[in-house]
């Protein structure tokens, strides 16, 4: 690694800086313009007023995690363990059953996700070799007044929908 | 008039001023949070709401008092009682009781009655402001030290060193107005500034009035210089340790300070009740046309506001999607009725030449209005200086105070000196 140098210029403040007040009246002309603006051109403010307006989320957004099914109705996931080892926060837990059916051979018959622990780092997603786990219901408000209730099984997982979402997953497979 | 009369009207005016005051403060709190979300690009206290009314955000204010008044009072094991609980009335009371002799306005005379909007009025009015301002020490050092944390004793520590210090700048600053006016009277030294702005103390002693104005920041100990209560070094200084209503008593007072500090600005610098270029005895003779003018002034402003209002409110329809949508029209509909009927009584009442007693009473409201306009300025000042300035450092602010700000008071006196010695007024 090379050594930088930054000459960092640290000259004798000059008579009128230490005076501070012309710099005092400099700030106080921008803050009041700013509150003049503010009054002026209400509608013009960079907030939005949150629970009745929301921002639209960008692509990609790690929101709550959801399930996805097959075209059959049954869930996508084949309980691989994949995203159970990969999560670093080790909030995944997951129990495997048989299916029955050589094809698929297990699927979960738990799928415990505790969104508190969840870090929403997406690794999950990426790990997923089916698809069947996605995060892109678009939900981050996920405050409770309880915590059990922000522990999701497998029933809560499936049905967390975003709106106007299909629960089916497209391509692979 | 005889004892019992004169006794009744001083519990009038007590209580008059002391409610005034202290109904400024939650407008005070409101205009600290709603210029500071306007500077900083927010939008401020707007949520809370009495069937839709917001008043732009006041009724948070009331929410606040009904919080703080209800809230349990906590104190740790290590706490000393007696002293914890008597700080913060203290620190209230100080800050109250130095309303007493602010005079708001020019004398009431009518007839042979007169009416001073006064508490009492003192020879030494100015030297009472400053020793009952300086008591307030006490309040920050007895809360510090009896609530028994570090952090409290901390903050107590820096409040009493930058408020002694901080006291010395501001008692220079006010020797020099002596000098100029001749007299320790609020009142004398309102009356001798006059009405025409170049002769307030503001153009005439301008270092005067930087020195005081820096020192009242110290006192009140508002931010540039809020070392006491520096939250990202000790959490909230010296009131770390209240809750409820003995910490509301702290804020009360702080908020009464700014409220006497803009006075006292605005009595000694800025020509107190006077309005500028117009004297009272100009106002008295021409009491008839400063009525029309006020009425043709309030009738426009009534009307653009109303119209403003109801615009808004065409604008943003359905925009929350319930009652506070209706909000606008609320306020906005009675004052376009409110315009229109001064406009129509302008032509009832126009002509009428007003009678000598409703002349004095009128200017007696006019420049008590201008008054608290002069004073509501300040605390603005105040407030948007806190929202601009970060907070100096601990040395810095001593080495402000010392090295500074004391050599400036002396100098100052000095210029003051020649001033009266040496300039005819």
């Amino acid at each position: 690694m090379t050594t930088r140098t930054y000459a960092i210029d640290r000259h004798k403040m000059t008579f009128v800086e230490r005076l501070y007040l012309p710099a005092i009246l400099q700030g106080m002309l921008i803050t009041g313009w700013h509150f003049v603006k503010n009054i002026f051109f209400m509608d013009r403010r960079m907030t939005i007023e949150f629970p009745e307006k929301k921002k639209t989320l960008p692509p990609g957004y790690r929101a709550e995690h959801r399930l996805m099914l097959r075209e059959d109705g049954n869930v996508r996931c084949t309980a691989c363990m994949l995203c159970a080892t990969v999560c670093p926060a080790r909030c995944i837990e997951i129990e495997a059953e048989d299916v029955g059916d050589n094809k698929i051979e297990k699927r979960p018959k738990n799928f415990t996700i505790n969104e508190l622990r969840c870090v929403f780092c997406g690794l999950c997603v990426e790990a997923c070799p089916c698809d069947a786990i996605r995060m892109d219901t678009g939900k981050f408000e996920n405050a409770t007044f309880d915590r059990r209730t922000a522990i999701y099984d497998i029933k809560k997982l499936i049905n967390n929908q975003a709106e106007g979402q299909s629960q089916l997953s497209q391509g692979l497979y | 008039m005889d004892f019992g009369t004169d006794i009744l009207i001083a519990l009038g005016k007590v209580v008059l001023i002391v409610v005034m005051v202290l109904n400024l403060i939650p407008l005070l709190i409101w205009m600290e949070r709603k210029g500071a979300a306007y500077i900083q690009d927010r939008r401020g206290p707007n949520r809370c709401h009495i069937l839709g009314i917001r008043l732009g955000g006041i009724i948070h204010s009331l929410a606040d008092a009904v919080k703080l008044v209800t809230k349990g009072s906590t104190s740790t094991s290590a706490t000393f009682h007696p002293l914890f609980v008597i700080a913060p009335m203290i620190s209230l009371f100080v800050a109250c009781v130095t309303v007493a002799v602010i005079p708001f306005t020019e004398p009431l005379v009518i007839g042979d009655f007169t009416f001073q909007f006064q508490i009492a009025d003192l020879s030494a009015g100015l030297l009472y402001v400053i020793a009952l301002s300086s008591l307030s020490v006490y309040a920050i050092l007895l809360a510090g030290w009896s609530s028994g944390g570090k952090f409290s004793l901390l903050g107590a520590l820096r409040g009493s060193s930058q408020m002694i210090s901080y006291e010395l700048a501001m008692g220079l600053a006010i020797v020099a107005i002596f000098l100029v006016s001749g007299s320790f009277r609020l009142n004398d030294i309102v009356a001798e500034q006059g009405a025409i702005p170049w002769h307030w103390n503001a153009v005439r002693l301008p270092l005067s009035f930087i020195l005081l104005f820096t020192a009242m920041f110290a006192e009140t100990n508002r931010l540039p210089f809020d070392l006491p209560e520096g939250e990202s070094e000790l959490s909230a200084g010296y009131h770390t340790e209240y809750s409820a209503m003995r910490f509301g008593a702290f804020f009360m007072a702080e908020y009464a300070h700014l409220v006497v500090g803009s006075l006292i600005v605005t009595l000694l610098f800025f020509g107190g009740w006077h309005i500028p270029f117009l004297s009272s005895a100009t106002l008295h003779a021409h009491a008839s046309d400063v009525l029309r003018i006020l009425w043709i002034i309030g009738g426009i402003k009534a009307l653009l506001l109303g119209a403003f209002l109801v615009r808004h409110f065409v604008r943003r329809k359905g925009y929350w999607g319930d009652l506070r949508d209706y909000e606008f029209l609320v306020f906005g509909v009675p004052l376009l009725l409110v315009g229109l009927a001064l406009a129509v009584g302008f032509f009832v009442v126009g002509p009428v030449v007003l009678p000598e007693w409703a002349s004095r009473l009128l200017v007696f409201l006019l420049q008590l209005g201008v008054m608290l306009a002069k004073t509501l300025f300040f605390v603005w000042v105040f407030i948007w200086v806190r929202w601009t300035l970060p907070r100096f450092r601990y040395d810095q602010l001593m080495r402000l105070g010392w090295k500074v700000m004391i050599p400036l008071g002396l100098v100052n006196i000095f210029i003051a000196g020649m001033m009266t010695m040496y300039l005819e007024r």
